[in-house]
């Protein structure tokens, strides 16, 4: 019923008569907003949250959206005010566990992934996409996809190991994450 | 880093992978943070940037992170060594075989040096300076023990206790010296006799054929049974 809907449509129902539309807005985009939390917390419970209280602070302020910018701008905004806001509060909660001497903040838990046959079918084409872009990739920018996300090492590691400028490694990995953006965009399996 | 996309016009476009992958130096975070709060151009590029790092990274841990990590083991030959290695080996520098090979000299060259200052004290002075006890061997004086003739019998006895003082003078002999001299005199009287008889018995005897052979001559046997050589 909503999937025919643009995101401005189903924002500008959910404001109004019909609450439910913003159901298919979520659906849409909380992989997105959930890829961006975690991007900014680079922890996924933390992503998460941040990623449920988003979508809720949206919903709240469905009636204030304007059309002269684009869900996707006002959702990443909503999100990285979230995200900033979570930072805020885990800097002062271990301020405050370091005054008390617990150092609990230092635990990191990863939320647990809902497991069903449905999840796992996706999660595997998900997975079989993404191997697919990576690898359409031109040599030069995979080698330090590779380098940076699959054996962590630093900028300034890869600038060593390849004897390159530092800036040049940055803007590699910078093109190599805009070109598989566009690929995974492309691709008809919902993979972000 | 700055100018990466030309259609990012934001000065801190350059930051964001640096912020992405948490590589930015914690005095820069907060004035980036504070950019990214109100720069909608920045927000819309670090969402791309992190909606297409997040499917790697999810690739990256569900087919990657649960592989175990290789055990690589490299097969090494054990060289054979020779006894001369082994050898070498055994005395090559250790500190605490350094250490006790130089204790043990020095324990060695100590007790070396004890025995040999204590004999020199033996043979020129006692330790503490008391001059050592010479007792120099004088010869025996000889006394004519012959029966006195007629006649002689005065001079006899009148020589017999002069005999009798030098015997019992030679206890009175025992002199302290403390100079070589003392020392020099004692060696001296040893008794020459004696120090003839061990080189004596040093001496092998060599030409002591002619001297006495008890041997059983062929001449002798002809001698005993009546025939003659020839």
């Amino acid at each position: 019923m909503y999937k025919d809907l643009a995101d401005e449509q189903l924002v500008d129902l959910a404001s109004g008569v019909d609450p439910d539309a913003f159901g298919e807005i979520v659906r849409r985009w909380d992989r997105k907003i959930f890829a961006l939390c975690f991007g900014m917390l680079t922890r996924e419970d933390e992503a998460r949250d941040a990623t449920q209280e988003t979508f809720i602070a949206a919903y709240r302020n469905a009636a204030r959206f304007r059309g002269d910018a684009k869900v996707s701008s006002w959702l990443h905004r909503i999100a990285v005010n979230q995200c900033l806001t979570v930072k805020r509060r885990a800097k002062t909660r271990s301020e405050e566990y370091l005054d008390d001497e617990t150092g609990e903040s230092d635990r990191v838990f990863v939320a647990p992934i809902a497991y069903s046959p449905g999840n796992e079918a996706e999660q595997s084409e998900r997975l079989r996409v993404v191997r697919q872009a990576v690898s359409s990739l031109p040599v030069d920018l995979r080698q330090v996809v590779v380098m940076k996300e699959f054996e962590e090492m630093t900028f300034q590691e890869i600038s060593d190991t390849l004897e390159l400028p530092l800036s040049t490694v940055k803007s590699r990995l910078y093109t190599a994450l805009k070109q598989l953006k566009m690929k995974l965009d492309r691709l008809p399996v919902e993979v972000v | 880093m700055k100018g990466l996309d030309t259609n990012n016009l934001c000065s801190h476009g350059g930051d964001m992978l640096a912020y992405l992958y948490d590589e930015m130096a914690v005095a820069d975070r907060g004035s980036f943070e504070l950019h990214l709060a109100d720069c909608g151009t920045c927000i819309d590029n670090f969402a791309e940037l992190s909606q297409s790092r997040y499917p790697v990274y999810e690739w990256k841990r569900a087919e990657f992170d649960r592989l175990p990590t290789p055990r690589v083991v490299i097969p090494v030959e054990a060289a054979s060594v020779s006894w001369f290695e082994k050898l070498r080996a055994t005395f090559a520098f250790r500190p605490a075989f350094a250490f006790g090979t130089f204790a043990a000299i020095a324990v060695v060259a100590s007790l070396a040096a004890l025995v040999m200052i204590g004999g020199s004290y033996g043979t020129n002075e006692v330790a503490g300076g008391v001059p050592p006890v010479v007792t120099p061997v004088l010869p025996t004086p000889e006394v004519d023990l012959r029966l006195p003739e007629q006649g002689t019998s005065q001079v006899a006895i009148a020589d017999e206790p002069k005999a009798t003082a030098r015997r019992e003078e030679t206890p009175k002999a025992i002199v302290k010296a403390s100079s070589a001299a003392p020392k020099q005199a004692a060696r001296s009287a040893r008794p020459k006799a004696t120090q003839q008889a061990k080189r004596n018995e040093r001496i092998p005897a060599l030409n002591t054929a002619d001297e006495e052979d008890d041997s059983l001559r062929l001449a002798d046997i002809f001698e005993e049974i009546g025939i003659s050589e020839s």
